[in-house]
This record gives structure tokens, C-alpha cells and sequence, in this order.
């Protein structure tokens, strides 16, 4: 900004502005009156800011038309009934109970709805059996069984997590709350002070934004201090390490280095905490993130990873990816949505099961009944990719670009968590 | 109504109690309609007004009086004018198939001043948006730099700094001009 680099002709004038609006602090005011009984370029100025100050003071009011209350108190009338459930803590705490006579009933008729559970939940519960069984005596799940945790150890721990929580009804997910409490512990055990998850290297931003969501779903509705806190804590170390130009990168890499792979997942995270915790001062940082995220949207609407057509690893997983947190702010542009599509309908068996995930996840928030279609075939391809038999039944293999690094929970949970999308609902 | 503190009408909110809300609205909009004339809006001053106390009653469980309920409802008010910002440059790519531009500042942003020998309104609307938010912030809203920090998320120091690269950008061209 040309504007910030104004010289002033004498040091003490930067002072000025500040001593005419009463900021300063009566060292500084006591040390800046002297210097002006001695310099009149300075005098000068001062009366000139004041002048410019009384000026800028004195434009007149905006007008507003004088119903502006009513129409806003109407608006909010209406808000309220039609979100009277959250604003009600006696309804709200008749609609638990509701709840919990409903689990119950649901309980009593678990023998008669296994036989028509649909394929999904079938897939879904061996996928979930398989992961509880995999889960390491430390509470870790890695990309293989051993004393000493791999790097991607804390990420895969928490995708884990995101794919136990996202079992429902709640009767499947109590089942596995001994495992999520374990892995929550364990994910609160590598925080480091300055509330990043696990070592700095080039995995730890992913670590870090997957452990936020991951112990944001699985304390949902609980009231762990410990697990809160350290969630609160990667949110302010995500904010942190927010780059001027509003993406995030690799630690340690120069300030201008921003990548859109990264910047989703801190994205999703800060919007999970503004989601579930009610954090309206991420917001910004949201924004911020968008307003990066569509300067590497290309003309045809597909997201690059450092800026406009730069595809070191192609652009579909990046689109679906870029779609997604777009959509869930209300702020994908036409284009980029076109090219979410097209991603979609190219989407394949042969696809990474990476960027299965994302596109099923993004074709959730679209909700479109075109979608909806889509999403039923990626789930069924992926269905057919489970382990039928031995002793990873249940589990996906490993085999694509980037689960031969994360092993077989990474596949499974991300194969879990694209099974949990329903059309025009969340993950 | 009229003498009680914000803090004391946000508690009153969150039990519901609209007239204390009706209160919030009426000690506020004025000042939130002149923020947003300032900063760049032009036809859609009252449906930003709108949207930030619609923000203020969705937050209102959220809210913690620790900090000043200014520093709450300015950046509220900021969030809805950035959000705005972005749903119109949508708009605006789609109506004219041009990618990336941002729309330019308005002509005039602040409506007509008499103030003898300075065109205020003119000066202020060429400034740079980041210079501009810090004199509508400090100067016409009346914020302290410290609030302003708070609401911007950026140290005391830039307030300071980009307050006087904005003051010395005015007086710049108020020579320039004369």
C-alpha cells in the first residue's frame, strides 16, 4: 500500500494524528508538545490534521428511513418461530427427552430393523468394527500397528475419530466412545503449547486442523474441559498462522507461500469451531480464507493449488475440495460449482479415495436432486472397493496415490466419511 | 431503557426481552447506518443495518461482556459488509464474465460535506479501503485505536500507523487540490 510508506519531513509528525485524537500516552504527549513549541513544520501539520479530523466529524448522518426497527424486530419475530427449538431451553430439554424415549423405542426395535438395514449401514458398521479393532494400546490409530508413531500418526488418528463420530443413530456411536475417548486423550497428549497437534513438519497443519474437527464432533454435546480447551487452542493456532493473504501453508515456509490443500482443511476447521462453538470472531478468518481460495480459481472455475492453473496434482480434488467450503459459506461462484459438477460426473472407480471423499462430500451441501444421484453411484463404487473377507473385512485397501502413505485407516475413515454424506445434508 | 448499559440490554436479550433489544437498535442504527455509508455502501445502508442486529440476536447466547459491546456489533457489522462485498463481486462476475476484479470504490461514499475549503467526501472515498476503515472506525464512529485493533484483529501499532499514512494521504491531496 503506496500510502503507508509516506514520509513524513519530520520523524515526530507519524505522532501527530494520534496526539489530535487523545491516543497517546502522557510520556509520549509530554516528549511531543515539546518538540512542537520547537518545530513549526510540525505546529503546521497539527493544525492541519485538526482541521481534516473536524471535517471528516462533521459529515452529515446517513439517512434511515424510521421503520428500520419494526422491519428488523419483525424479521426476528419470524426468525424465532422458525428456530424456536434453540431459543427455548425448556422445549429443548423436552425435545432431549423426546430423544432419549425415542432411542429407547429404538433400542427395543434394533433386532427387527437389522434385517432391513440398508447396504450403506451394513458397510458402514463392519467399516467402523474394523476400525475400533485397529486402534493402537495408546489410544493411536496409524498407518501400521508398531511402539513408535508415525508422522501422519496424529492426522489419522483424528480422520479416524471424524469417521466414528459420524456414526448414527446415537446407539452406534456409544458403542464407540471408549475408542473416541481414548483417541481424544491421545490427541490432547501431543498439543504442543502453542496449541498445534503433534511435531512440526509438513503434515502438522493437516494434523492440527483434523484434530480441531475431530475433537469438536466427538466432544459435541459432551463437556470435557480438557478436550474443549485443546480444541480452542488449535483454532487460535490455526488464526495464527493465517498468511497476510488470507491461505494458509507449510510451516516455516515464506509468508507468500499459501496452497489451497491446506487452506481447505484450516477452513473447514475454523468453520466447524464457528458451527459448533459458536465462534463468530473466526469469521474474518474465514473470509479471508475464501477471498484467497477464489484467487486461484482459473476462468473455467477449477481451483489451483498455489494460484490460478498451477495442477501439480490435477484440480478435480482441489475443485471438490475449494466447492465445498464455499458452498457451506454460501459463496461459490457460478463457475466454480460448473466445474464442481463436472468434476463429479468424471469422478471414477479409479478415483483416490481422497478425492472421493471430497466430491461426496460437496455434492452433500449442493443437495441438488442431480446430486443426489451422483452421490448414490460414488457411494456404491465405493461399497464395491471394501474388504469382503479376511482379516481386514470391512477395512478399504490401500493401494491409491496417497493412502499407500496413509495405510489402511486413513482409506477406511475417508471411505466412512464419504459413506456418512447424505443428499443435501452433512457429513 | 434509555440509561441502561449495552451489557445490561444484551442480558436482558438473552432472557428474551425484546424491548431492550428495541432499545440496542435505537441507540445504534444511526451510528451503524453511518458506518456503512462510510465505508462504501450506497443503496443497501438499511438492509446492512438490518442484517448486523439480526447477527447481534443470533450471537446473543454467544455474547461475553468481558470486551465492549461496540467491539461486538462493529465487528459484526464488518463481517456483514465484507459478506456483502463478496456476494456482489459474485454478481458481478457472472453479469460480466470478468474474473478476478474487484469492484472499484464508489464515487462518493460519505454524501456532501460544507465543510469550507475541503471535500471531504471526495478525499475520503479515493483512500485506500484499509486506510479508509481506520478513519471511519476512529475518527466518525469515535472508536479508540485499541477497540479498532480488537475489531480489525490487528496490533494497536498498524492502527496507528495506517491512521497517519491515512491523514497524510488527506492532507496530501487537500494541498494537491487547493
Amino acid at each position: 500500500m503506496k500510502t503507508n510508506n509516506a514520509s513524513p519531513a519530520c520523524k515526530l509528525e507519524r505522532e501527530l494524528p494520534a496526539y489530535a485524537q487523545g491516543e497517546l500516552s502522557a510520556a509520549a504527549q509530554a516528549t511531543l508538545e515539546q518538540h512542537l513549541a520547537s518545530c513549526p513544520g510540525c505546529r503546521k501539520a497539527l493544525q492541519e490534521y485538526r482541521e481534516l479530523l473536524g471535517a471528516l466529524r462533521e459529515l452529515p448522518d446517513a439517512e434511515l428511513s424510521p421503520d428500520v426497527t419494526a422491519r428488523t424486530l419483525n424479521e426476528i419475530h419470524r426468525e424465532a418461530a422458525r428456530r424456536r427449538f434453540e431459543w427455548r431451553p425448556f422445549l429443548r430439554a423436552a425435545a432431549l427427552w423426546i430423544l432419549v424415549f425415542s432411542v429407547a423405542a429404538i433400542a427395543a426395535g434394533v433386532a427387527w430393523t437389522r434385517s432391513r438395514r440398508s447396504r450403506s449401514d451394513t458397510a458402514r458398521e463392519r467399516a467402523a468394527q474394523w476400525l475400533v479393532s485397529a486402534q493402537l494400546p495408546d489410544g493411536r490409530w496409524d498407518v501400521r500397528p508398531g511402539p513408535a508413531p508415525s508422522r501422519h500418526a496424529v492426522g489419522i488418528t483424528a480422520l479416524a475419530m471424524m469417521a466414528l463420530s459420524g456414526e448414527r443413530p446415537a446407539l452406534d456411536k456409544a458403542a464407540y466412545s471408549p475408542a473416541l475417548a481414548r483417541a481424544a486423550d491421545y490427541l490432547v497428549a501431543q498439543q504442543a503449547p502453542d496449541g498445534r497437534f503433534g511435531a512440526v513438519h509438513s503434515a502438522a497443519m493437516y494434523n492440527t486442523a483434523m484434530s480441531v474437527i475431530a475433537l469438536m464432533r466427538a466432544g459435541a454435546g459432551e463437556t470435557d474441559a480438557a478436550r474443549n480447551s485443546a480444541a480452542e487452542r488449535g483454532v487460535a493456532f490455526i488464526l495464527a498462522t493465517q498468511r497476510p493473504g488470507g491461505g494458509w501453508g507449510y510451516l516455516r515456509q515464506p509468508e507468500g507461500s499459501m496452497n489451497t490443500s491446506i487452506t481447505a482443511w484450516q477452513l473447514l476447521a475454523l468453520m466447524e469451531a464457528e458451527e459448533a462453538a459458536g465462534r463468530p470472531d473466526v469469521h474474518d478468518a474465514i473470509r479471508r480464507g475464501l477471498d484467497w481460495m477464489a484467487t486461484t480459481v482459473d476462468p473455467k472455475g477449477r481451483v489451483g493449488y498455489s494460484a490460478a492453473r498451477d495442477f501439480p496434482f490435477g484440480y478435480a480434488t482441489l475443485t471438490a475440495a475449494g466447492a465445498l467450503c464455499a458452498m457451506k459459506q454460501s459463496a461459490a461462484a457460478p463457475q466454480l460449482l460448473d466445474a464442481f459438477l463436472q468434476v463429479a460426473r468424471e469422478t471414477g472407480t479409479r478415483a483416490d479415495i481422497y478425492q472421493h471423499y471430497f466430491v461426496a462430500a460437496a455434492l452433500g451441501e449442493y443437495g441438488k436432486p442431480d446430486a443426489r444421484e451422483r452421490l448414490l453411484e460414488l457411494q456404491c463404487a465405493l461399497r464395491a472397493r471394501q474388504i469382503a473377507a479376511g482379516p481386514d473385512a470391512g477395512a478399504w485397501d490401500s493401494s491409491d496415490r496417497w493412502s499407500s502413505a496413509g495405510g489402511p485407516v486413513y482409506t477406511t475413515s475417508m471411505a466412512m466419511m464419504a459413506l456418512q454424506v447424505s443428499a443435501g445434508g452433512k457429513s | 431503557m434509555l440509561d441502561a448499559s449495552d451489557h445490561e440490554l444484551m442480558a436482558r436479550l438473552r432472557n428474551e426481552d425484546h424491548a431492550a433489544f428495541t432499545g440496542l437498535m435505537q441507540r445504534y442504527q444511526r451510528p451503524l447506518a453511518n458506518y456503512f455509508r462510510r465505508v462504501g455502501a450506497s443503496t443497501d445502508v438499511e438492509d446492512l443495518v438490518q442484517e448486523t442486529f439480526l447477527r447481534v440476536y443470533r450471537y446473543r447466547l454467544k455474547y461475553r461482556p468481558q470486551a465492549r459491546f461496540t467491539t461486538f456489533l462493529y465487528t459484526l457489522a464488518r463481517n456483514a459488509w465484507f459478506d456483502s462485498l463478496r456476494r456482489k463481486r459474485t454478481q458481478d462476475r457472472v453479469a460480466e464474465r470478468v474474473r478476478g476484479e474487484h469492484p472499484p470504490p464508489p464515487r462518493s461514499v460519505v454524501g456532501p460535506t460544507d465543510a469550507p475549503g475541503l471535500d471531504a467526501t471526495q478525499a475520503l472515498s479515493g483512500l485506500d479501503e484499509r486506510l479508509r476503515e481506520i478513519v471511519v472506525l476512529t475518527v466518525m464512529q469515535g472508536l479508540s485505536y485499541s477497540e479498532a485493533a480488537d475489531i480489525l484483529r490487528i496490533p494497536v501499532g498498524t492502527v496507528k500507523s495506517r491512521m497517519f499514512a491515512a491523514l497524510h494521504e488527506l492532507r496530501r491531496r487537500f494541498h494537491e487540490d487547493k
